[in-house]
């Protein structure tokens, strides 16, 4: 069976072992990279000669709305995703988000001090803050095209002119926002919560602040393509997502918020209920005439 | 120098022979069809690919030219198309000023630590650009930078996201090339012709300026075209450079259009703008290395003098040499193999944040021995591909057999082409039977094959362009067939050539990254896109010492292939 993934490393391999594990039987390989190439490998076979994984899974799941809608996808949840929080289950059954994230405000705690370091996301347009920001490129990471989306819905226009014009530092992927505020290069980033829960267990001077306006809300996107070679292997696949022990280790060695509701206490994670968030109008999100807009603007704000 | 016939004796290339064994005539159309056919594979077939992609529709594959068009209207893709001629021509005028002085430096006067030089010069090729551009962030980068105090003292108000940073970078990756191909011809200069030139009475430095250096003027210009053309394609450095620089280049726009919502016709078009702009440079560059190359191995030529030049100037150049080696390779892989100890980055040197840990981590993630067994694998089976295919191109031109020019015109594209994009091209065309190559190892290789070609050609053109026609005819006025004139005559002469096309072909087949991203599949991922993800996802540590590992194989094959080949293969003369 072939899972074409964009989850870190780390998670892929450690899920994708974990499923070796409990079914020896099924040969798994995997596919993983950043998630704008995930998708252009999909798009590139779907334009060729048919997709050859049987499971995709985007770490961005706007993608997955349109092309749910242009039939590359089979349709199927897992029986336990009735239990999946709200928002998580893909229109008509396509496709489901096994696990949240969030995109928030992270600062160098060697470099800056809890009291000091930004409130919100408007804060980040003032002159204290000119010059020491750094954000991944929407270009090249796909939760950044979300990110940007999302603050377009909840800010407007204005908000990433406002940035562009503070000095925003734009950097390849989320990879380099993160080495870039570990070593001091932009003292404050814009990135992922899972990389900032991580850090902070391996003792990096790192630390997320939850902005007076929210966490931006992300969600995935795991499906079954239209002809998959091994359909049953892959929906055995799609269960095991949902199984505590994949959602417990999602969380605790990973830093996924779990998707399934009940699990939400017990993993030694931060509840996501009890940050504030805002999330995307998905419908808006996955329309390509948005984002295609949404990233001019980006860039035009940041050039 | 307006005289080309330099031995007044026969035109460059051969001249026709009439009588000829049957057999061999058509075993020799036979290598010549094959040549051809694994052009159209390699090359034509996958870049009209990518032509009708700019044209069509991707998701109907009809004929729909609205991105096309607009895409061509755009403003945005013109100013970037400027930006980037400027800065590739900008770092290959540098590259040329610092490469063409060391070039005869090490190889024709008696500097000291030449060899060293030259064998340094040969790994800056061996470290992947990305490397050397996360370095010079480490030390000219905001804030934090090493040396930005330095800028800052001396009154330059910026970083290494700027344009000289980009320019500086571009051309430490890129100038390594002009280097190559320049000492290789200045090698293969037969010494007979300075000797004339100093038994007439020249001076040294008229000896250097009237007779050497237009005789490598040829080699300059191609080295100087490689160049040009790496540095409009280099995306590793200037998506980490160019992108928080805020300046727009091709190569970065069209990799956004790769992110959602995929555009892959915006994308070709732009590349098709890059096809463009490369193949006139490189028209431009043929047909000055077609006037300017003279034939200078007649026969028994004595191997040219080493020049000896007064004491001072010897430390002042080996200085300078030094300087540039040091800027374009030893501090920067010092600084990754310092960094690939340091356990949180932005904490400094100090005892208690070095570790192990970098290390023992990667081989815990994932297939990294594997990844390094297959970037070998397909490394080596791609240079041998490419070297005979080489070999035979430049061959059947020299031959002027049918269709030769324009076979060799285009086999130069896929060079330019953005890797994505023409991974693209290979998968539209190796997607579906009798040619469904996608998703296997075969694919890699082929699309590092039709990649990098050009590389090799250079090679083997300056090689075989060097070998003067009397030669053969000598062959063949003692009846040796075309096959046994080739194999006795010609490859012995070229044998320092070839060895550099390989060494190098295998070199940019082992980094390649950019058409890997979406060629690789499972259990094919290779070094470079390994150590992608690992910058991609901020494992910084574990990317440092991925590299230092890499760096470290590398420079033993080198020191191996030395070894070997002999140390006359890549630092002297091809006698």
């Amino acid at each position: 069976m072939v899972w074409y993934t964009s989850n870190a490393t780390p998670a892929a391999e450690a899920i994708g072992s974990a499923f070796e594990k409990k079914y020896p039987e099924i040969e798994l390989e995997v596919f993983q990279a950043g998630g704008s190439q995930v998708i252009a490998k999909v798009e590139a076979e779907a334009m060729s000669g048919g997709i050859k994984a049987d499971i995709v899974d985007y770490s961005e799941g706007a993608a997955a709305v349109g092309q749910a809608k242009r039939g590359l996808f089979q349709r199927y949840l897992p029986p336990s995703a009735g239990d999946l929080s709200p928002g998580l289950v893909g229109e008509n059954g396509f496709w489901f988000s096994p696990w949240y994230l969030t995109s928030t405000i992270v600062y160098n705690t060697d470099r800056i001090s809890e009291a000091d370091a930004p409130k919100s996301w408007k804060e980040l347009t003032e002159p204290k803050w000119k010059g020491k920001v750094g954000m991944a490129s929407p270009d090249y990471a796909g939760t950044a095209v979300a990110t940007v989306g999302i603050w377009q819905q909840q800010f407007g226009d204005d908000y990433v002119n406002k940035l562009g014009a503070n000095g925003l530092t734009v950097f390849e992927g989320f990879g380099n926002v993160h080495e870039s505020v570990l070593s001091g290069q932009t003292p404050v980033g814009i990135n992922l919560s899972f990389r900032a829960l991580q850090a902070e267990k391996d003792g990096e001077p790192m630390a997320w602040v939850t902005p007076e306006e929210g966490q931006v809300l992300l969600t995935f996107a795991a499906a079954i393509t239209k002809n998959a070679k091994h359909p049953n292997a892959a929906k055995l696949f799609q269960n095991f997502l949902l199984t505590d022990e994949i959602q417990t280790m999602a969380a605790e060695d990973i830093g996924y918020f779990p998707g399934m509701s009940e699990m939400a206490e017990d993993t030694g994670i931060p509840d996501l209920d009890k940050i504030k968030k805002f999330g995307a109008d998905l419908d808006e999100l996955s329309d390509p005439n948005f984002i295609a807009e949404v990233k001019s603007n980006f860039k035009n704000a940041t050039s | 120098m307006n005289s080309p016939n330099l031995h007044g004796s026969s035109e460059n290339t051969a001249t026709r022979r009439s009588r000829k064994l049957p057999g061999t005539q058509i075993s020799r159309n036979l290598v010549w069809v094959l040549t051809i056919v694994a052009i159209g594979v390699l090359v034509a077939y996958p870049v009209a690919r990518i032509f009708w992609l700019a044209v069509s529709d991707p998701s109907t594959g009809v004929w729909d030219s609205a991105a096309f068009q607009a895409e061509l209207a755009s403003s945005a893709m013109w100013r970037a198309t400027w930006n980037t001629f400027i800065m590739a021509i900008a770092a290959t005028a540098l590259g040329t000023v610092v490469a063409v002085p060391m070039a005869w430096l090490c190889e024709r006067s008696d500097m000291p630590g030449r060899r060293v030089i030259t064998s340094l010069v040969f790994l800056t090729f061996m470290n992947p650009p990305l490397l050397l551009g996360l370095a010079y962030v480490m030390i000219f980068g905001p804030n934090i930078g090493l040396l930005t105090g330095w800028l800052q003292a001396l009154g330059i108000d910026s970083t290494i996201y700027s344009w000289w940073g980009l320019i500086f970078v571009t051309a430490c990756a890129s100038f390594a090339i002009i280097f190559m191909t320049t000492s290789s011809s200045l090698a293969g200069i037969d010494g007979d012709l300075e000797n004339a030139a100093r038994a007439h009475g020249a001076g040294a430095m008229s000896l250097i300026f009237r007779v050497t250096l237009p005789l490598v003027r040829p080699a300059i210009a191609s080295g100087a075209l490689l160049s040009f053309v790496l540095a409009l394609n280099a995306f590793g450095v200037q998506a980490l450079i160019a992108t928080p620089a805020r300046i727009s280049l091709l190569t970065t726009e069209i990799y956004s259009y790769f992110s959602y919502p995929v555009q892959f016709s915006a994308a070709s078009t732009q590349a098709v703008v890059l096809i463009v702009i490369s193949i006139a440079a490189a028209f431009g560059a043929n047909l000055y290395i077609a006037a300017k190359t003279y034939p200078t191995i007649a026969g028994k030529g004595a191997r040219a003098d080493i020049t000896q030049i007064p004491r001072w100037a010897r430390w002042a150049a080996f200085l300078a040499c030094s300087g540039a080696v040091g800027l374009s390779v030893v501090i920067p892989m010092s600084v990754v193999v310092a960094r690939s100890f340091v356990r949180v980055p932005g904490r400094g040197f100090g005892a208690d944040n070095l570790w192990l840990g970098n290390y023992s981590q990667l081989f815990k993630l994932g297939d990294v021995s594997g990844a390094l067994w297959n970037s070998l694998r397909y490394g080596l089976s791609a240079a041998a591909l490419m070297v005979l295919i080489a070999l035979a191109l430049t061959y059947f031109r020299r031959e002027r057999a049918p269709g030769s020019k324009f076979v060799f015109t285009i086999a130069e594209i896929p060079f330019v082409v953005p890797g994505i994009v023409l991974a693209i091209g290979f998968i539209a065309a190796f997607s579906r039977p009798p040619l469904a190559l996608y998703g296997t190892s075969t694919i890699l290789v082929l699309v590092y094959v039709s990649k990098f070609l050009p590389i090799a050609i250079r090679f083997t053109d300056n090689a075989l362009g060097q070998i003067g026609s009397e030669l053969e005819e000598a062959a063949y006025a003692h009846g040796a067939s075309a096959g046994r004139t080739f194999l006795r005559v010609l490859l012995p002469l070229m044998k320092r050539g070839l060895t550099t096309a390989a060494v190098l072909s295998f070199i940019f087949a082992f980094n390649e990254l950019s058409a890997s991203i979406l060629l690789i599949g499972t259990g094919t991922q290779v070094a470079s896109t390994v150590l992608l993800q690992y910058s991609q996802e901020g494992l910084i540590g574990n990317m440092n010492a991925f590299a230092a590992v890499l760096f470290g194989i590398t420079a033993i094959s080198y020191a191996i292939v030395i070894r070997l080949a002999g140390n006359s293969v890549m630092t002297a003369g091809t006698n």
